[in-house]
């Protein structure tokens, strides 16, 4: 599709780089925004920018928490990964319309909530994980979304949102995972007379075929999926936090030196003294 | 003023240094080229509340527009009394237009001018080359008053980045009393959108108005340095480990659950 010949393309595109130039720490409001001055382009828009995680609790399952995005939504209720429910709880002829994955996919969405959140508690120490699939066409394939979320009340949170699909290759021997993570990160500092934001989102795709060893019994598929799944994702999550360090301490800071720096003025100053200096001797 | 018009102007305050061709243009196409003008309205008087630095061909050199050197029966024009010129400005490409040259009756007097030299000269250490435009405006209504803005600037898009600091300050000359705020935007857009924002109001008092401006614009500085290494050492870093407390990446597979085992059995579950 040409986004010239499509006016609809065209809002789209237009939508997806103002949100990307306007400031970050106020993405769902300017979503909004953007969908009342467009009211068309509000399923594309809110299937497609990713904002700050949602936290629900889960009354089957003793209140635990699960994270929400669009992915798991349906009218305005969330699935659990926990008891595989709607909350709030929807109408008996709503949820006959409701996606759930089929039961074999459901199996490994279990094991993979147990895998990611073994996995989140070693690396994040607190925070909440939710892992959510759903069937494509092709039997073998699948896709779905892990989520992450460590937040310290207003002042710092971390959001990771992986969206994969996996896609079977060479008959079932081997898979191609293909993710798109975005990481959005909010730290912020109030002080007297003096406040501090750094903020926003960083966006990458990975793609990478890996074979499931052989494996042929369902449970032995899950298994072959999850490693292959985990070691990417955690890959994926040392690179980003790397890539986040520097773009938010380096980057951010050594562009705020190009507009104001007494600092190397000091030893710009420093300098001239010195070639003054050797000027000088070199006159003797 | 119509909601429509609200939500245009809430998006425009938004927008980061350098890139409000770019958000005009969005805007144009989300809604309608019919817009524009409003839209344009919206960007005007964002320019003149925040004060922007404008260029002006005549003299290859920067100005400034704010509502301190807005002309008081032509609000559409500005002065600038030390390059001695009146002028429009076309507000979405930051252009003076119509400039008039050699206009003296605004001029400033001796000690405004020494004023403006010293505040020159402070900007020159304090600022890296040729980003920052000062301005000293007297007012007219309030003879005591002073206002001084410095605008400092370095636009990038090409790389992904774009950065501002601003500066606004009223200075009473009886009172000796100087009163504003800096504000500070960064943006950083390569593959995402991060920006960094701070600000800091400003109440002082002393003689030595550049002497204040220099001490409260290093201070600040000095604290958000600070501040970067705080957020680093302490928020960032507790939000997410480089690695598990192990040293080791995970042991993905079946095997996975002796973690929690082992955890339980370290509680003694």
């Amino acid at each position: 599709m040409s986004t010239e010949n499509n006016p609809q393309d065209a809002k789209y595109d237009a939508a997806l780089d103002l949100l990307r130039r306007l400031d970050p720490t106020k993405v769902a409001e300017n979503l909004n925004k953007i969908i009342k001055l467009e009211p068309s382009l509000a399923e594309d828009l809110l299937s497609s920018v990713d904002t700050p995680l949602d936290v629900k609790k889960d009354p089957h399952s003793s209140q635990r928490e699960y994270l929400c995005c669009d992915y798991n939504r349906d009218i305005d209720s969330h699935r659990s990964p926990w008891s595989n429910e709607y909350f709030p709880e929807l109408s008996k002829e709503d949820l006959e319309e409701s996606p759930f994955p089929s039961d074999n996919l459901r199996q490994l969405e279990i094991i993979m909530n147990d895998s990611f959140d073994v996995y989140r508690d070693l690396y994040y120490e607190g925070g909440i994980s939710s892992v959510y699939l759903w069937d494509l066409d092709n039997d073998e394939d699948f896709a779905g979304v892990v989520l992450f979320k460590k937040g310290n009340q207003s002042s710092s949170n971390w959001d990771s949102i992986h969206v994969l699909e996996a896609t079977s290759e060479d008959g079932g021997a081997n898979f191609t995972y293909r993710i798109t993570t975005t990481i959005i990160l909010h730290l912020d500092k109030d002080e007297q007379e003096r406040k501090m934001t750094l903020s926003g989102n960083l966006t990458r795709q990975t793609e990478k075929e890996a074979s499931l060893n052989g494996a042929s019994t369902m449970e032995q598929i899950h298994i072959a999926h999850i490693t292959n799944l985990g070691t990417l994702i955690e890959d994926i999550e040392l690179q980003m936090r790397n890539l986040l360090e520097t773009v938010y301490f380096e980057k951010t800071r050594d562009i705020f030196h190009e507009v104001k720096n007494s600092v190397v003025d000091a030893a710009t100053l420093h300098k001239d003294a010195q070639t003054e200096v050797i000027k000088g001797l070199q006159g003797l | 003023m119509s909601e429509f018009k609200e939500i245009i102007n809430e998006i425009i305050n938004d927008a980061p240094p350098g890139e409000t061709q770019e958000v005009y243009a969005d805007l144009l196409k989300i809604t309608s080229e019919a817009n524009a003008d409003t839209v344009l309205e919206c960007i005007e008087s964002r320019n003149v509340k925040t004060v922007t630095r404008v260029f002006i061909p005549e003299l290859d050199q920067f100005s400034l527009v704010s509502e301190f050197n807005a002309d008081k029966d032509e609000r559409a024009k500005f002065w600038d009394p030390v390059a001695m010129c009146r002028f429009a400005v076309d507000h979405l490409h930051l252009k003076a237009v119509d400039v008039e040259l050699d206009v003296q009756e605004k001029a400033l007097n001796d000690a405004q001018g020494k004023l403006y030299e010293d505040l020159k000269k402070y900007v020159t250490g304090a600022y890296p080359n040729d980003v920052a435009t000062v301005g000293v405006f007297p007012q007219e209504e309030e003879e005591d008053v002073i206002r001084i803005c410095i605008v400092a600037e370095k636009l990038n898009p090409a790389n992904y980045w774009n950065g501002s600091w601003k500066s606004k300050y009223h200075y009473n000359v009886k009172e000796e009393t100087l009163e504003g705020e800096i504000n500070v935007y960064v943006h950083y857009f390569e593959d995402g959108n991060v920006n960094f924002q701070s600000g800091k109001e400003v109440k002082l008092q002393g003689s030595d108005v550049v002497q204040l401006i220099k001490e409260v614009e290093t201070q600040f500085e000095n604290e958000l340095m600070t501040s970067f290494t705080d957020l680093n050492e302490k928020q960032f870093k507790n939000l997410r480990r480089r690695l598990p407390i192990t040293r080791s990446k995970v042991n993905w597979g079946k095997a996975i659950g002796n973690y929690r085992l082992g955890r339980d059995a370290a509680q003694g579950l």
